[in-house]
């Protein structure tokens, strides 16, 4: 029985813009981007849920929303049940050390002044001040040995470590205080093809000894391909299309998921032309109400009339599959009638 | 014509060239980076440089028109651009060649503008700096390459600052200013390793178009065999400072033979069983100044025997491909194939 760890419901963050005009003595409104636009999202205990979409999608706003390093505007985050967006920030403790996360880029997320024990003792000591620092150092150096780093680059600086040892300790320091829910933002695109494949089965066997549960975002494909039990695809802070992992890669429903598989390089198979989308994501600025409609339909091949007034719902296609799309909801629900 | 293309000159001819980084304290080792690479390039190629960070591909890039750090130095070697030896050069005649003859495109574009410069003022001044034309016909120049790499209303964009661009438009600019001197060889180092997926084949096939039809060639490097596949003629496999292996991308891609070319392959997530365990390649690649003579992949090679330990491989070539492995040395393979015959 498939249990939900943490449910996003309808969630909303918007973030103020610097004005395009250049009005910097705030004479004019200023405008505002909503990064994340009713985003509605449920990770089950145990999965591995990964996220992908193009950079300014608002993953990373995601992420850190989930983290509860932002506040939403509107909208629940629930881990088990329990409302823990609009928690202060004591009452979200307890929280915190059941979620860790991992960011992006090893070189940056580390302190570079402090030694890679200090790095894995100090988010431990925190939760549990009564722990001895002896204790610690010992818990420290465990995690390390299962992160396969070998403990004697306990006492070096980050600057002293490969990329990969760095995303490795990134990874221990975050399992430190023994979580049992793992965001990691990009964990794999600071790294190497060779270093990827290290850190991919070091994810899954990590998963497999803790029972961890992963929201993993990535535009990784392959690697995503690999590691996903579910696939959540996000365009202009909505989730488009939501699949398990045999659904999306073998029958993507979306034009903006077939257009990321498109572009998504393959060593053997030459790239196809079709569905490949023009244009960047589109500023979201929803003051001006410049855009009606579905987010996509201006680099959408397949946009019909109702894509520009009417914003698509995600709608179930199966019971692992959803999709937010009129051309798609339309072709589909045709189909019914020719069936019945 | 005819007789260039039926014996053709290299555009460009690295020979042997070892390059290493002195350090400033005495007891410290210098570190050597390149250790003898050897290569050619020839007029419209499209040829893809791929390894692992740390494996010399951004230094070999910027060796060839000496744009490294001052701790490196050249130590032996030849980089032969049409005509004329690149290393003998004095900075005067250097700065001809550079923009002028070989662009550059970097890795991040964001970092690689002045971002207190409108578009125009860069295009403008990397032109001019170049060129004996007027401000007028530059600016005509500039527009005519932003619309080569489709940047939608170049003229308002040419009065913007870099931050007003996306990444993928940003990068498109920099291919702008690239082409915008006519080189005859454009380096492109990691070109989209900041950018998204859709935008990464974007930009990839813009710039294999754009050098295609201008007659440019080509050097690509990426560490994603899967991303240069189909984007290059021709594919140089390095590792620790060396070219290991070197032909024709397909045929390479299709029937590795350096047994670091086949786990690099092996590695990618395309290639297994979703869900099942990845292959790693064990170990981690040595610094140059750690190897004797032994071959430099030994540490990591399934295949490694007593010669891998004891001297360098030398290059065997056949006829499209140059492969450095003792598996590859015909001694090698006679005793082998004599050792499993009885």
């Amino acid at each position: 029985m498939t249990q939900t760890l943490l449910s996003i419901n309808n969630l909303y963050k918007t973030y103020q813009a610097p004005n395009q005009n250049g009005a910097w003595w705030g004479l004019q409104k200023s405008s505002y981007i909503s990064a994340i636009d009713g985003l509605t999202l449920n990770i089950n205990r145990g999965e591995t849920l990964c996220v992908v979409g193009e950079s300014g999608c608002g993953k990373s706003t995601l992420a850190r929303l989930v983290m509860g390093l932002e506040k939403p505007d509107a909208g629940t985050i629930s881990y088990q049940n329990t409302e823990i967006s609009s928690l202060s920030a004591k009452a979200r403790m307890s929280y915190r050390k059941r979620m860790q996360m991992v960011f992006q880029d090893p070189y940056t997320a580390l302190n570079p002044r402090h030694t890679v024990l200090h790095a894995l003792v100090d988010p431990l000591l925190y939760q549990q001040p009564n722990l001895n620092r002896q204790q610690a150092i010992d818990q420290a150096m465990a995690q390390l040995l299962a992160v396969g780093i070998d403990p004697v680059l306990a006492q070096r600086f980050p600057h002293q470590l490969s990329g990969g040892q760095r995303q490795r300790v990134n990874i221990a320091r975050a399992l430190m205080v023994e979580p049992e829910f793992i965001v990691a933002d990009e964990p794999l695109s600071a790294l190497d093809v060779s270093i990827q494949a290290q850190i991919l089965n070091l994810l899954a066997q990590l998963q497999a000894q803790q029972q961890l549960t992963y929201l993993i975002f990535s535009h990784n494909l392959a690697a995503v391909e690999h590691m996903a039990d579910r696939v959540a695809v996000m365009y202009a802070g909505r989730v488009c299309e939501i699949a398990s992992r045999e659904q999306l890669f073998s029958r993507p429903q979306h034009p903006y998921t077939q257009a990321l598989l498109a572009a998504s390089p393959q060593i053997y198979t030459a790239p196809t032309k079709h569905h490949r989308l023009v244009g960047d994501v589109p500023n979201r600025i929803p003051l001006s109400h410049l855009q009606q409609g579905c987010s996509l339909q201006d680099r959408c091949p397949q946009a019909i009339e109702t894509c520009r007034h009417q914003t698509p719902k995600l709608v179930p296609l199966t019971t692992q599959h959803a999709v937010a799309c009129h051309h798609v909801q339309q072709t589909s629900s045709q189909g019914n009638d020719h069936e019945h | 014509m005819t007789e260039l293309s039926s014996a053709p000159v290299a555009l460009l001819s690295v020979t042997d060239l070892h390059v290493n980084f002195t350090s400033r304290w005495p007891q410290e080792p210098n570190i050597d980076v390149l250790r003898g690479v050897s290569f050619q390039l020839h007029r419209g190629e499209r040829v893809a440089l791929v390894g692992e960070s740390g494996a010399g591909k951004s230094l070999l890039a910027t060796s060839i028109i000496q744009l490294f750090d001052t701790s490196a130095r050249i130590r032996h070697g030849s980089v032969e651009f049409e005509g004329q030896d690149l290393t003998q050069l004095k900075p005067k005649q250097l700065r001809q060649v550079r923009g002028r003859r070989i662009g550059m495109v970097f890795q991040d574009p964001m970092t690689n503008l002045n971002p207190s410069l409108t578009l125009e003022q860069q295009l403008l001044q990397c032109i001019l700096s170049h060129r004996k034309i007027s401000r007028a016909e530059a600016r005509l120049v500039a527009l005519h390459k932003l619309r080569q790499v489709h940047i939608p209303a170049p003229e308002t964009r040419m009065r913007q600052y870099p931050h007003q661009l996306s990444a993928g438009q940003l990068q498109r600019v920099t291919i702008a200013m690239a082409l915008a001197l006519e080189p005859a060889l454009i380096i492109a180092d990691e070109p989209t390793s900041a950018l998204d997926v859709t935008m990464q084949a974007e930009i990839i096939s813009l710039l294999t178009h754009l050098c295609h039809n201008n007659g440019v060639t080509l050097l690509l490097i990426s560490h994603d065999l899967s991303l240069v596949a189909h984007a290059s003629d021709r594919c140089l496999i390095m590792y620790a400072g060396q070219i290991v292996e070197q032909g024709q991308t397909k045929s390479l891609i299709n029937d590795a033979q350096h047994p670091y070319t086949q786990n690099l392959i092996r590695a990618l997530p395309q290639m297994s069983q979703p869900g099942k365990t990845l292959y790693q390649i064990p170990g981690q690649m040595p610094l140059g100044h750690e190897l004797g003579t032994q071959c430099a992949f030994a540490n990591r090679c399934q295949h490694a025997f007593e010669d891998c330990w004891t001297q360098q491989p030398v290059t065997s070539i056949t006829h499209d491909r140059e492969v450095s492995c003792h598996l590859l040395n015909p001694a090698t393979v006679a005793i082998q194939s004599a050792e499993s015959e009885p």
